[in-house]
């Protein structure tokens, strides 16, 4: 192929863009012409800079170019002919699928192709949905757990007969969940009917894109593939609202009242922004902040997390595209999506806790033409101003963070193996093969299909235990399928991955929906209790079927919901970066703007006891009114050290009768004793061995409660709980149990079962970051312990103590006592 | 094993770890919520749950019988999980129970998960009887909401099931759940028997009394 029929092909595109006004990016160009080659590819790219059109144009191009038989299209009574089932476009976000819509019907109509273009998500009626299992279109626009449930139809081999194309959606999203394996699993069955498939996956920047694109074609691919860097010179503008009276003592959870004013002001400064903070709560408390900060802002401001009622994260959206709003306080609820073309400034409060995760949402901002992404972080205590210098660095650097995919989980394969039965027959050599092809089950042994396969047929490999139990059959020419209509129709109900946690629904006595709150917040509340939600202060009146009726009410909240979730830790990109940082500071060196701002907490962190190199462990012992007080700063983000917390005290606890109390931040741990635990220097070497591990953490905490917590979503994807569907008759009602229960009559009757391990597994890796904290001991080892005595809590040490105190007092007491022991250590830091 | 020694009715009750309550005066056992046969229903309804806890509870219950000298059983509800839980495990474990109790001292307070099984009673010698059944000092029930009479002068004390009583303790931020009988209102309340039987956590109220079962005690909490 010469270069100038490759230019030729390319023309029709090239033509549409002109009309248009535009001008194809290079990196647009280069992935169309990949894309004709054949290629599977990986695009990234910062947000709203063409990459939808650079995953589509080349689909589109190749539609023109190789077009399919006429005979083959699909005839309609009434409507013109379309071409069969030929590209799928999968989005994460079914909220999402009606723009995307859009975008790919414009560019598809501009090049003048006759194709139709559909969605398919949860949101879909059931009328269309049956309509689609007959006649699919050209184009499906669809979610994860749609495809799934397509491809447990019989029928999909012959709609999937056609497929050329696929395009996958913020990939990124996806890599590293479940889901994201659920889609493997897809893409796999997929890539078996269809080999010479194409895939284009659409990320944001990670740390480890090589590996993104092989976990999306599949270890072991001989497709041809390429990377796409599209255009990473967006400029960005990252700046700090450093407070004005910086406190030497800082801690976390006071909001800082004193910061709403400037942002309110920053607000006021810019056409429309998005207030972004970690938590649900975090959004409501602010909303309220702000409202009283700067009254003109009602009207103007508007709240949108998780937990509002979808009508009202609609309006929300809706008037942000109307550019009708000032700003809007979220959480990540915002943080995939449409971007929308208003917003010009993106606030953060509070630290983002990684470095990829602030680039994304300073993307969010500036999307006209020649317009910079401006992000103004707001530090909810003044040690994270370091974390904002710590990330620049690594942003010059390009050090980001990677996103890991997830290993062998096997309940979800115990899903997938009754919904392949469910499509046809296969064999046992089949499915291996198929599996081994994609990279969350590529180092599967043998053994361990063979137990899944037991679980599905029969349940566990030991069969006299499950006597009547059937889902997946064996035929006799030894293949695996699924007849029983029953069983198609309660799998087919309970694809997917999502446990949703349980929500009660928020609703006015009038009987508008305002959103939902957890069940364990409602269980402890009581009727006349007050609490923020949607931006209103509510008055519980009482639950009835399942509803937590409410009014509106005057006054101050008097409780304040808990959402589960929201509370990341520190990546380990970010945490090298704050130790190169407080390196620097060790040496004297403050750069930038928030350095400066920090540089009065640090020197007194060094004059009272030391700044620690990277290649330092510092550890103080303080002697305090509540006791004696252990702390270590590896700097190593809060999970490892709540991990390490409990490690060290089982450990320092075994030849001494002791008991420790501790507390952990992304900073370091404390441990906490009414004695002195008298710990020698040689002896604190030996606390962070890995020999013995695994049994010291075990021992440490309640392992099996948290297993049985962590089980609750291996029992919901592997099919041990149902999920109950509409008109469900009421004998459904004798199969419910709690996955509590199961997880007991599991390690009784069956201790083997390879789902209890993987709950086990999970907690390790999702509670403790089991990996990252084997790595954090490989570290400590090549460090040198620094010990010191000050005598008094010193600035990094301060907010582990208000931790302890959080625990056991009443938010006005703590606020009370946090103040006066500001006050205490304010004046022996100014008299030395 | 150390029960719990509840005077009430004029008469003892040992409240026993197993969740069963034996009634010394005229040898006989109260036990609710067995659901023998719950796991086998699981499995029938497509949910892998291994077999082994109707076996488990039903020697359990044979051991208390025999412990504890019993000569007469009654049960408070809910005997077998549902009419799809019969099986051969099932229909052997029924009949070495029966075996053990006099004929005529086996009976059966019908519960909402016993309906679709009344026509298999005869077969074991069990004795159905319906809700409110006095006994003596007692008056025995299933489920306590619905079928204890409104208005009573009757100072006899109730016995019931259903409820599969439970309580949470709050320990230096860690949290327990246990099984427990509960007394309020002159009606005690049954732990519930069966090895594979969830429980449902009560709201801690004042005037009422709770006897939690703590390994192989049953504590008095009030």
């Amino acid at each position: 192929m010469t270069v100038s029929t490759r230019n030729h092909r390319l023309r029709p595109a090239g033509a549409w863009f002109e009309k248009c006004g535009w001008k194809p990016f290079a990196f647009q160009k280069q992935a169309w012409k990949a894309h004709l080659e054949g290629k599977s590819l990986l695009i990234h790219s910062a947000t709203g800079t063409g990459k939808t059109l650079a995953a589509w144009m080349g689909p589109l191009l190749d539609g023109l170019a190789n077009p399919i038989d006429a005979e083959s299209w699909t005839k309609v009574r009434g409507k013109p002919a379309s071409p069969p089932l030929m590209a799928l476009w999968v989005t994460p976000l079914r909220a999402l699928a009606g723009d995307t819509l859009f975008s790919l019907e414009q560019a598809t109509a501009g090049l003048e192709l006759p194709w139709t273009i559909e969605s398919r998500t949860g949101d879909t009626s059931a009328y269309i949905k049956q309509r689609q299992r007959q006649r699919l279109p050209t184009v499906l626009v669809t979610t994860p757990e749609s495809l799934t449930l397509m491809l447990s139809y019989p029928e999909s081999t012959e709609h999937f007969r056609f497929l050329r194309a696929i395009v996958i959606d913020e990939w990124h999203e996806l890599l590293g969940s479940k889901r994201g394996v659920l889609l493997e699993l897809a893409l796999g069955r997929l890539r078996t009917m269809r080999p010479d498939l194409r895939l284009t996956g659409i990320s944001a920047t990670l740390g480890n894109l090589e590996q993104a694109l092989e976990v999306l074609v599949g270890p072991g691919s001989d497709r041809p593939t390429e990377i796409i860097h599209g255009r990473t010179d967006k400029k960005m503008v990252l700046s700090a609202a450093i407070p004005k009276n910086m406190e030497r003592f800082p801690w976390a959870g006071h909001l800082g009242t004193r910061m709403s004013a400037p942002v309110a002001q920053a607000i006021n400064s810019a056409a429309t922004s998005l207030v972004f903070a970690n938590t649900r709560n975090q959004t409501e408390l602010w909303y309220q902040q702000l409202l009283q900060s700067d009254p003109n802002l009602a009207g103007l401001l508007a709240l949108h997390h998780g937990s509002l009622d979808a009508e009202v994260r609609r309006w929300v959206e809706d008037a942000l595209r109307a550019e009708k709003l000032k700003a809007v306080v979220c959480t990540s609820s915002l943080d995939l999506g449409v971007d929308f073309s208003a917003v010009d400034q993106v606030i953060q409060i509070g630290s983002p806790k990684g470095i990829a995760r602030l680039l994304q949402r300073a993307g969010r901002s500036g999307h006209q033409p020649g317009a910079v992404s401006r992000l103004l972080f707001v530090p909810t205590n003044a040690l994270e101003l370091i974390e904002l210098a710590a990330a620049r660095k690594m942003i010059q650097r390009g050090q980001l963070e990677a996103r890991e995919p997830v290993d062998s989980p096997l309940d979800l394969l115990a899903q997938h193996l009754v919904t392949r039965g469910l499509a046809s027959p296969y064999q046992r050599d089949e499915i291996w093969l198929e599996l081994r092809r994609t990279f969350a089950f590529s180092k599967l042994s043998p053994e361990e299909l063979d137990w899944v396969i037991a679980f599905a047929k029969h349940g566990g490999d030991s069969l006299s235990h499950y006597e009547d139990f059937k889902r997946l059959e064996e035929n006799e020419d030894g293949t695996l399928q699924v007849t029983n209509p029953q069983t198609a129709r309660r799998h087919r109900m309970s694809i997917g991955t999502i446990v949703s946690e349980v929500a009660i629904q928020v609703r006015y006595m009038t009987g508008k929906n305002i959103g939902t709150v957890e069940e364990g917040f409602i269980s402890k509340i009581k009727p006349g209790d007050r609490f923020l939600l949607a931006g209103r202060l509510l008055e519980f009146v009482h639950l009835r079927d399942s509803i937590a009726w409410v009014k509106k009410s005057k006054g101050t909240p008097t409780t304040v919901p808990r959402w589960v979730g929201g509370r990341m830790p520190l990546s380990s990109q970010l945490s090298q970066g704050i130790r190169e940082q407080i390196e620097a500071t060790s040496n004297g060196v403050f750069d930038g703007v928030e350095m400066k701002a920090v540089r009065p907490i640090l020197e007194l962190q060094r004059r009272w006891s030391h700044l620690p190199k990277a290649n330092e462990l510092l550890i103080e012992q303080i002697r305090t009114r509540e006791g004696y007080q252990l702390f270590f700063f590896p700097f190593e983000g809060r999970l490892v050290h709540e991990g390490l917390a409990t490690i060290i005290a089982h450990r320092l606890s075994r030849h001494r009768k002791i008991t420790f109390s501790m507390a952990a931040n992304d900073y370091g741990f404390v441990l906490q004793s009414a004695i002195d635990p008298n710990v020698s220097f040689g002896e604190i070497q030996s606390l962070f061995s890995k020999e013995g591990l695994m049994d010291d953490i075990t021992a440490g905490l309640n392992a099996t409660e948290m297993a049985k917590r962590q089980f609750r979503e291996t029992a919901r994807i592997a099919g041990l709980i149902q999920v109950g569907y509409p008109g469900e008759k009421r004998s459904g009602r004798h199969l419910q149990a709690s996955s509590d229960l199961i997880f007991d009559v599991f390690q009784e009757y069956d201790p083997s079962n390879l789902l209890l391990q993987q709950a086990r597994k999970e907690v390790l890796r999702n509670q403790f970051e089991w990996e990252r904290l084997q790595r954090t001991l490989d570290r400590i080892h090549q460090c040198e312990l620094v010990c010191r005595n000050p005598l008094r809590p010193t600035p990094l040490a301060f907010a582990l103590l208000v931790d302890r105190l959080r625990e056991r007092l009443s938010t006005e007491t703590l606020a009370d006592r946090v103040r006066r022991m500001q006050a205490d250590l304010e004046r022996a830091a100014d008299a030395k | 094993m150390k029960g719990y020694r509840l005077h009430i009715a004029e008469t003892t009750l040992l409240l026993h770890p197993s969740g069963a309550a034996f009634w010394k005066e005229e040898s006989t056992l109260f036990v609710a919520d067995l659901h023998l046969g719950k796991s086998t229903t699981f499995r029938r309804g497509g949910i892998p749950i291994p077999a082994g806890s109707t076996t488990c509870t039903m020697d359990r219950l044979i051991d208390c019988i025999e412990t504890l000298n019993a000569s007469r059983l009654v049960v408070l509800g809910d005997l077998v999980h549902a009419r799809c839980s019969w099986d051969k495990e099932l229909q052997e474990g029924l009949a070495r129970l029966s075996e053990r109790l006099p004929k005529g001292n086996f009976l059966l307070v019908e519960g909402n998960h016993d309906l679709g099984s009344r026509s298999r009673w005869e077969d074991f010698s069990i004795e159905r009887q319906v809700a409110p059944h006095p006994l003596g000092p007692w008056i025995l029930l299933h489920d306590e909401l619905t079928e204890r009479p409104q208005a009573s002068n009757d100072h006899r004390v109730y016995l019931a099931g259903h409820v599969h009583p439970a309580i949470k303790l709050r320990r230096f931020g860690e949290t327990i759940r246990l099984r427990c009988f509960s007394l309020y209102n002159n009606c005690l309340t049954l732990a519930a028997f069966g090895s594979f039987t969830g429980a449902k956590t009560l709201d801690l109220s004042l005037g009422q009394q709770y006897f939690a079962i703590v390994d192989d005690e049953v504590i008095s909490l009030t």
